[in-house]
This record gives C-alpha cells, sequence and structure tokens, in this order.
C-alpha cells in the first residue's frame, strides 16, 4: 500500500511538475539551509566541552598590586595555594613557554604548555594514547611530554607507537608518554591569558582561530614564573571565587585574585562575537524551514481540494481513513524526499563554505546530516499530515457531489 | 422476482431529515423496504423525491435519522466509520452516473482500487480484475486512461469496478443519466446480464424506460413510497421473446 502511495504521489508530482518544482525548491532551500547553520549551532552551541563537569571547574586569574596589569599566579605562590586549601576539590596550574622541536635537519617553535601533574585528570580529559603525567614526573627533571593530538597528526605521522618514541625539544631528547585526544581544546582569554577547554585541537583565543599543535611538559621540565589556575570544587563558582581570594590573600596580601569563571562561562564569553552570527542564521534557518513548511502545506492542501472528489470516490469503494491519510502523505513524501536529497547535497556545499569561515565546524559530519535531515524531514512531514488528517475527515457524500 | 431467495436489505421505518439553521427537510418518511438476493430493483420518482438520498443509506454513505437497517443480516445503520467503509467495500458496488472514475490511474488501477482496500493479494486482484473487464468488454483497454474512453466505455469501466469484488449487491445511481441512448441501453443490457447471472442490483432512475429493466419498481414522492410494482419481470420476459406489451 505504501508503495502504491509512493508512485500515485510520483504520479501526482509528474503531473503538475511546476507547482512540485516550486515546493521541492523551497523545501530543499529550507532544509539545505538548515543543514549547514545546525552544523555550525551544533560545534560552536550544542556539543558539549570536552571535560569532566566544566559547571564544576573553575578559572582563575590573578595578578601582583605591585605589578599591575601583568602576571598570573607565579608557580611557588600556587604549590603554596594547593597545600593550604581545603575548599576545593583539586587544583591544577598552567603556563605557556614555547620550544625549539627538532626534526632531520629542521626545527621549529612549538607551543608548549606547561602543567601540573593533575592537570589532565582535573579536566576529565585524559590523553587517548599513552598516559599523563604521574606526580613526580613533576617534580623530577625526567624529560618525558604529551603531545596534542594535532602535533601527532601532523609532525609525527599518526604514528600509533608513538608512546615510548623520543622527540628533540630544545635540544633535549624528550620521550613521549600521552597522545591527547582529538576533542580537546585549549584556548585562553585574549585580555589576560586566562585558560579554558573547549574541544579537539588547543586554541588560544577562541573558537575560530585554526587549531594549535602543542606539546605538553610537567612544570618541572619548563619552569616559567607564572600559571593560572584550574579548579574544581563540589560547591557553587560564586563562593568558590571568594575562597580563593581569601586563600590567596593569606597567602600574599598584595596578590588579587580577579575572573573567577566557570569553564562553561569562559566559553560563553569567547563565542560573544561569533554568536549574534550564529543565532542570526537561525533565525534565518527558522525562516526558511517556516516559510518551505508553509508551501508543503499549502501544496497538500491545494491537492486535497483539488481531489476531494477523488477522495470521496476511494472512500465510497472501501477506502479506511488510514488508507486516504496514506495517499496524501504518499504526494508529501514524495516532495519531501527530493526536497531532502537536493537539500542535502546543497548543504554539502554550503558546509563547505562555513568550515572557510568558521574553522570549529566539521562541514560533512554524519550525525548533522542524519539527525538535521530526520528532524526536518519530519517537520516537513507534519505539514502535509495536516492536510492530510484532513482528507480522513471529507464526507464521501458530500465529496461525491462536488464538482 | 425469487420470492423464496433471502432477504439482503431490510429498511424499517428509515426516515431522514436534513436539519439546516431553521428549516427541518424531511427526505425520508418512514421507508419499509425489502430486497432479496438477487433481485433487480428499480428506485423511480421525480427530482427531490428521495431517491438518491435512499441510495445513499443503502450504500452506507449516510445514515437515516431514525429506523433499522439490516444488510446481510446485520444491523448496520450505526456503525462506525471504519466499519461502515469495510462494508462498503465487501458487501456494496457502486456505479455512479457521473462514473467517477480516477483520472490518474488507468482502467485496470480503476477497477483494482476497491480490491486493494480489501487488502487482497496481487494475483487475486489480477485475476479478478480481468475477468470482472472481460465481462464488460473492456479488457483490451486496460492500460489506457479514462480520458481516453467514451462516456459508455467509462460506465463500463465503472460496472467492472462494481462487479470485480463480487458484492452482495451493486447500487447504481441514474447509470445512464450520462450516457446517450445507444450508450444508455448498452449499459442497461450489461446490467440485466449481470442480473441474469446472479447480481443483486439496486438502481434509482426517474427514466420509466429504464425503470422497466427492473423486477420490481418502487416509486418515490416525497419521500414515501407511493407505489411498488413488483409484476415487471414476466412483462419484461414477454417483451424480450418479441411480444409488443402497451404501458
Amino acid at each position: 500500500m505504501l508503495l502504491a502511495d509512493l508512485k500515485y504521489g510520483l504520479r501526482m508530482l509528474v503531473k503538475s511538475p511546476g507547482f512540485s518544482l516550486v515546493a521541492i525548491l523551497s523545501l530543499a532551500l529550507g532544509i539545505g539551509a538548515n543543514t549547514a547553520i545546525f552544523s555550525l549551532v551544533n560545534a560552536v552551541l550544542l556539543r558539549p566541552l570536552p571535560v569532566h563537569d566544566p559547571q564544576s571547574l573553575v578559572t582563575v586569574s590573578t595578578t601582583d598590586q605591585r605589578n599591575p596589569g601583568n602576571l598570573p599566579l607565579s608557580h611557588l605562590n600556587f604549590k603554596d595555594l594547593r597545600a593550604q586549601n581545603a575548599s576545593f576539590t583539586d587544583m591544577a596550574a598552567i603556563s605557556f613557554n614555547q620550544v625549539n622541536y627538532s626534526h632531520g635537519q629542521e626545527s621549529e617553535q612549538i607551543p608548549v604548555q606547561v602543567v601540573t601533574a593533575n592537570y589532565f585528570s582535573l579536566l576529565g580529559a585524559e590523553p587517548s594514547l599513552g598516559r599523563g603525567f604521574r606526580a613526580e614526573e613533576e617534580t623530577q627533571a625526567t624529560p618525558v611530554a604529551v603531545v596534542s593530538h594535532g602535533f601527532w597528526e601532523r609532525s609525527l605521522g599518526s604514528n600509533p607507537n608513538v608512546v615510548g618514541t623520543t622527540v628533540f625539544l630544545n635540544r633535549t631528547l624528550y620521550t613521549i608518554v600521552g597522545v591527547l585526544g582529538k576533542r580537546f581544546k585549549f584556548f585562553g582569554d585574549q585580555d589576560y591569558t586566562t585558560v579554558i577547554g573547549v574541544a579537539k585541537d588547543s586554541k588560544y583565543n577562541g573558537v575560530a582561530e585554526d587549531p594549535q599543535n602543542f606539546i605538553y611538559q610537567p612544570l618541572s621540565q619548563n619552569y616559567t614564573p607564572q600559571a593560572t589556575l584550574h579548579v574544581r570544587s563540589a560547591g557553587d563558582a560564586a563562593s568558590l571565587a571568594n575562597a580563593v581570594r581569601g586563600a590567596a590573600r593569606k597567602l600574599d596580601p598584595s596578590l588579587s585574585v580577579f575572573n573567577v569563571r566557570t569553564l562553561e562561562e569562559q566559553v560563553s564569553t569567547s563565542l560573544q562575537p561569533l554568536m549574534m552570527n550564529v543565532l542570526m542564521l537561525a533565525v534565518f534557518g527558522g525562516l526558511a524551514l517556516l516559510l518551505a513548511s508553509i508551501g508543503l502545506y499549502g501544496v497538500a492542501s491545494y491537492a486535497v481540494s483539488q481531489r476531494t472528489r477523488e477522495i470521496g470516490v476511494r472512500m465510497a469503494l472501501g477506502a479506511q481513513p488510514s488508507s486516504v491519510l496514506g495517499l496524501v502523505l504518499g504526494h508529501g513524501m514524495m516532495l519531501v524526499f527530493i526536497g531532502l536529497a537536493i537539500g542535502l547535497v546543497a548543504a554539502y556545499s554550503a558546509a563547505g563554505l562555513m568550515r572557510s569561515l568558521v574553522v570549529v565546524v566539521n562541514p560533512h559530519d554524519p550525525a548533522t546530516f542524519v539527525s538535521t535531515a530526520v528532524v526536518l524531514g519530519a517537520v516537513a512531514l507534519l505539514a502535509s499530515y495536516i492536510p492530510a488528517r484532513r482528507a480522513t475527515r471529507i464526507d464521501p457524500l458530500i465529496a461525491l457531489r462536488t464538482d | 422476482m425469487n420470492t423464496s431467495a433471502q432477504s439482503l436489505i431490510h429498511l424499517d421505518g428509515v426516515t431522514k431529515v436534513f436539519f439546516t439553521d431553521e428549516v427541518e427537510t424531511h427526505a425520508l418518511a418512514g421507508i419499509h423496504l425489502e430486497i432479496k438476493s438477487g433481485e433487480y430493483i428499480a428506485i423511480a420518482g421525480p427530482s427531490g423525491c428521495g431517491k438518491s438520498t435512499l441510495l445513499s443509506i443503502l450504500g452506507l454513505l449516510d445514515t437515516p435519522t431514525e429506523g433499522r437497517y439490516v444488510l446481510n443480516g446485520k444491523e448496520v445503520a450505526d456503525l462506525p466509520l471504519s466499519e461502515r467503509a469495510r462494508v462498503r467495500n465487501r458487501e456494496i458496488g457502486f456505479i455512479f452516473q457521473s462514473f467517477n472514475l480516477i483520472g490518474d490511474l488507468n482502467v485496470y488501477e480503476n477497477v483494482e482500487l476497491p480490491l486493494t482496500y480489501r487488502g487482497m493479494k496481487s494475483a487475486e486482484r489480477k485475476e479478478r480484475v480481468m475477468a470482472a473487464l472481460e465481462k464488460v468488454g473492456m479488457a483490451h483497454r486496460a492500460k489506457h486512461l479514462p480520458s481516453q474512453l467514451s462516456g459508455g466505455q467509462q460506465q463500463r469501466v465503472a460496472v467492472a469496478r462494481a462487479v470485480a469484488g463480487s458484492p452482495s449487491i451493486l447500487l447504481a445511481d441514474e447509470p445512464t443519466g450520462n450516457l446517450d441512448s445507444k450508450n444508455g441501453e448498452a449499459v442497461m443490457e450489461l446490467l440485466r446480464e449481470l442480473h441474469r447471472e446472479g447480481a443483486t442490483i439496486c438502481m434509482v432512475t426517474h427514466d420509466p424506460r429504464y425503470a422497466r429493466h427492473a423486477d420490481r419498481s418502487i416509486h418515490l414522492f416525497d419521500g414515501r413510497v407511493v407505489e411498488e410494482d413488483g409484476s415487471k419481470k414476466g412483462e419484461r420476459e414477454l417483451e424480450e421473446s418479441g411480444f409488443d406489451i402497451a404501458h
């Protein structure tokens, strides 16, 4: 029966090609625009941060009042803070530096994230290959490193046996102990160099920049006099701010703590310039889908009004309401299927364009395409379901009198 | 008329009242009617007398305001919509004045349609459709669209569609109304032939010439049966054998 309905739907479609074409194109436009936009919305707004419980993870910036506008918390102050603390679940520090990576006859400057040993476990972002740093590696000068996924791909040829191999950093032989997962991101606030984690490879200045290739080192191996804190707490972020502030003042009255924000707030702040564009695109996408659905509703309603007598005849011959529903939906489904096919191909291309505008978008994410197609297809089908449902209530006696 | 035949349709005190804002129109007023299996009955009368309303009730396209309707031993006046559709599909074959073939379906598909709604398997459908088309002499037009056929041919296809499912009764609403006299006669001959083969037929007509083809005629006026003539079969048989009977 379904096949017969689809066949009949195709016949109806061919019967009025102009009308069908307009409906299909409007659907394709709506579906295509929404799929492309959803790729962006998904990447920017919906995809969860690749860290454990980001709401309880807070970043803290500090400044020295004797030397304002500069210098996050010093490494030694961090150690004291961590030792004295009783208010936090855990605390990690991170600072940034550069190393000279030598390979063959060539060498290049690679950004380094110098972290405490608990950094990866605090974020809940354990390396996808090998392991993170051990506590003893924070104090011993054992030359070990964790590399970012991008560095592993670009510079180490995605070698699956990379753990245990050696790389030259600052003319010192280092043993690789781990590779960080692909979705782990790390970028800081432009003004305060506060560090937050997002997704995939590490980034410094927001989602719009290209992923950076990083090397992670334990604090002891690339000492810098400053560090930024990651603090995880079981309590709420607001009370945590006061606890950190109090602990810092107790340690050093000139140390000023500010910019205490959860990871989600950090991400939100960094996304603000992009957010307006995304929201506008989402509104346009929604409008496009609404117009396409109205168009499909119009086509289906028109078809039902044109076929009232036919539906009456079918009902007189014994068609059940479900058969009439299938008949009208069959026509709508044909339009939706063709519109979906065209729309998804268009979205495939448009998402590529988006990728060139915003690098965070994966233009050909199958999950996005499938989920968007299902949702938008369902919306479009709903638009033809309403007139189809109305058709099932046609009185055959009245319909047969229709000219 | 075969008086020993089993009762197929029994109407008992059927009334139909149409209500508008301030007016009540009594289309049928206390109709009592019995149609036996294998009978050919004509419902005649002037326009607006209630013929089509009666046929609609018989065809389960409409419900009586009051009264009982028993079809094949089953009370059907108050069946729910889906059950009415099922009974229409299995028990009743419709032949409409304006043919009511579906323009986008070819002849074969039109005849197949009620069998599809019955959930019949494809092979059986094909067998029945071709048999019905053979019966009305339209098998050679199976792949044609209705628009490629003459009015008479379209009505023959409509008859094939009505008989393909072997219904208990054929309800024909002015089946010659849109045909010229030659095609009208051909369709009447087709109905007569179906009747000879055992079909039960109830035909609405306002034309006395066609009413004479039936075993029995009932005449409606203002929604009431005003005359019933059940002696036509003998006359028709005499006529068919060459006798001229003056009316």
